[in-house]
């Protein structure tokens, strides 16, 4: 009597761990799979297309967009916003890396809006006091202090987490997956641009070519 | 019940059941949810357990809390067995057992008068020693969670290596780590100086030059379709692969 009231229920107890075991497993295996994709999938010829296809039409967007206006380094960084853009799409946003790109935009424009802000409290508390200086700070920059003192490998390991986008406070083990993925995209990004930039230059000038060719005659 | 046992009780004696059942067997169950029935029992029962240093840790110190004549004869021996090696601490558990099957059949004699305090409660063992878990058989949750954490890194670490070139040659993680990092800038150099030359081209290239929008459309929009079952395969640096001809190379004929 007594042995069965304080006796807990054993069928109760394993059936549970069991699901969970079984939970963790199919977590596990989707995991792997998932890498393993990646892995194979920035290596294929089909995903460089897509790419490829989807880079041009951004280029065309670009030069639309920009116009004459505009100095050539604004527009060198507008090009590569606009790859990097494309290769965080063509993730389809799997990773942590393309969110962070494809996010990064709005966060850039919410910026503005507060700078924005920003300047104008400013002018307004110029206005007010008559003070053009507006005092500032002294930011003793901690982090700088602390790198120090870490070991090599940490410290390694945090400029991997800011080289990669999106993994700046994330674990060793998340930026090492990221980073692998990451890897795999830049290499295909790199194939991709080389042999679009060859194309179009070597279309470019074979229309040029013959465009003067044909002009004095 | 007589009178004689109840005024037994009224007297505060210690009451066991064995005296009235015996058959009666105390439950595990029991001792695991802290219902100490019977404390001769728990003892006989105690010396029994399988020498593992955890429960003899634990064993010491329930029997230090109930302070009886027994425990001090297993405190020794436990103290004893920590000391030396296992032949004597088996020799020496056998003789603290019956040690304490004569102290049990003398507290059952005596178990109508009442309890007499201890003279003075047992001290826990200052010699006792931590053995540290031998390799490979840490079974802590912290220690486990720690290995998995480092078997992850280590795999991810690997599969970082296939695939930065030159990277197998190179011992030690942090330097492996200095690898990768410098593969992963030059490869965002490389994009920034492709974008620089694209933006070139793009900028010498009239606007007719460019396929038109709906040609792009479509091959944006068909290409997870058309390309899904493509086989994989590597490129090299210079090599330009044919579709891409087909694509741009019809947009940069002049039209006359």
């Amino acid at each position: 009597m007594m042995s069965s009231l304080l006796s807990p229920n054993p069928a109760v107890n394993s059936d549970r761990s069991s699901t969970r075991r079984k939970k963790k497993k199919k977590i596990q295996n989707q995991a792997e799979n998932l890498e393993n994709n990646s892995a194979i999938q920035w290596k294929s010829d089909a995903q460089q297309q897509i790419y490829s296809s989807k880079l041009l039409y951004a280029l065309q967007q670009v030069r639309l967009s920009s116009g004459s206006s505009g100095a050539q380094a604004s527009a060198s960084k507008r090009v590569r916003d606009a790859a990097y853009r494309v290769l965080a799409a063509t993730a389809k946003g799997r990773s942590r890396w393309s969110r962070a790109i494809l996010t990064n935009r709005l966060k850039l424009k919410f910026m503005k809006k507060n700078n924005i802000a920003k300047r104008q409290r400013n002018v307004m508390t110029v206005i007010a006091t008559g003070n053009s200086r507006v005092q500032k700070k002294a930011k003793v920059n901690v982090l700088r202090l602390k790198s120090k003192c870490l070991p090599a490998f940490q410290r390694k390991a945090r400029v991997l987490s800011r080289l990669v986008p999106g993994c700046r406070k994330q674990p060793l083990p998340v930026v090492l997956e990221e980073a692998t993925d990451y890897i795999a995209a830049l290499e295909m990004q790199v194939r991709a641009m080389s042999a679009l930039a060859e194309l179009l230059s070597v279309s470019a000038s074979s229309s040029n070519g013959s465009a003067m060719d044909i002009s004095p005659s | 019940m007589d009178p004689q046992g109840a005024a037994m009780m009224n007297d505060g004696g210690v009451y066991n059941f064995a005296e009235i059942w015996p058959g009666f067997q105390m439950n595990t169950a029991a001792t695991s949810y802290g219902l100490d029935l019977d404390p001769m029992l728990m003892d006989h029962k105690s010396n029994h357990s399988p020498p593992n240093h955890n429960s003899r840790k634990r064993r010491d110190e329930d029997e230090c809390a109930k302070g009886g004549a027994s425990t001090s004869n297993s405190n020794g021996n436990s103290s004893n067995n920590n000391v030396m090696n296992e032949g004597d601490s088996k020799r020496l558990k056998a003789v603290g057992s019956n040690e304490n099957r004569e102290n049990k059949a003398e507290r059952e004699g005596n178990s109508g008068k009442a309890a007499e305090p201890p003279a003075k409660p047992a001290e826990p063992p200052k010699d006792y020693i931590h053995v540290r878990a031998r390799r490979g058989q840490a079974t802590d949750s912290h220690s486990l969670a720690e290995r998995a954490r480092r078997e992850k890194i280590s795999e991810r670490m690997k599969m970082l290596q296939d695939l930065v070139p030159g990277c197998n040659k190179v011992i030690g993680k942090a330097l492996v780590l200095d690898e990768i990092i410098n593969y992963i800038q030059s490869l965002q150099r490389q994009v920034e100086f492709l974008s620089m030359k694209l933006e070139a081209v793009n900028a010498r290239a009239d606007i007719g030059g460019y396929p038109s929008k709906d040609f792009a459309q479509t091959t944006f929009d068909a290409s997870n379709m058309a390309f899904g079952t493509q086989s994989t395969r590597e490129y090299g640096r210079g090599s330009s692969p044919e579709w891409l001809h087909m694509q741009i190379g019809s947009g940069f004929e002049r039209t006359s």
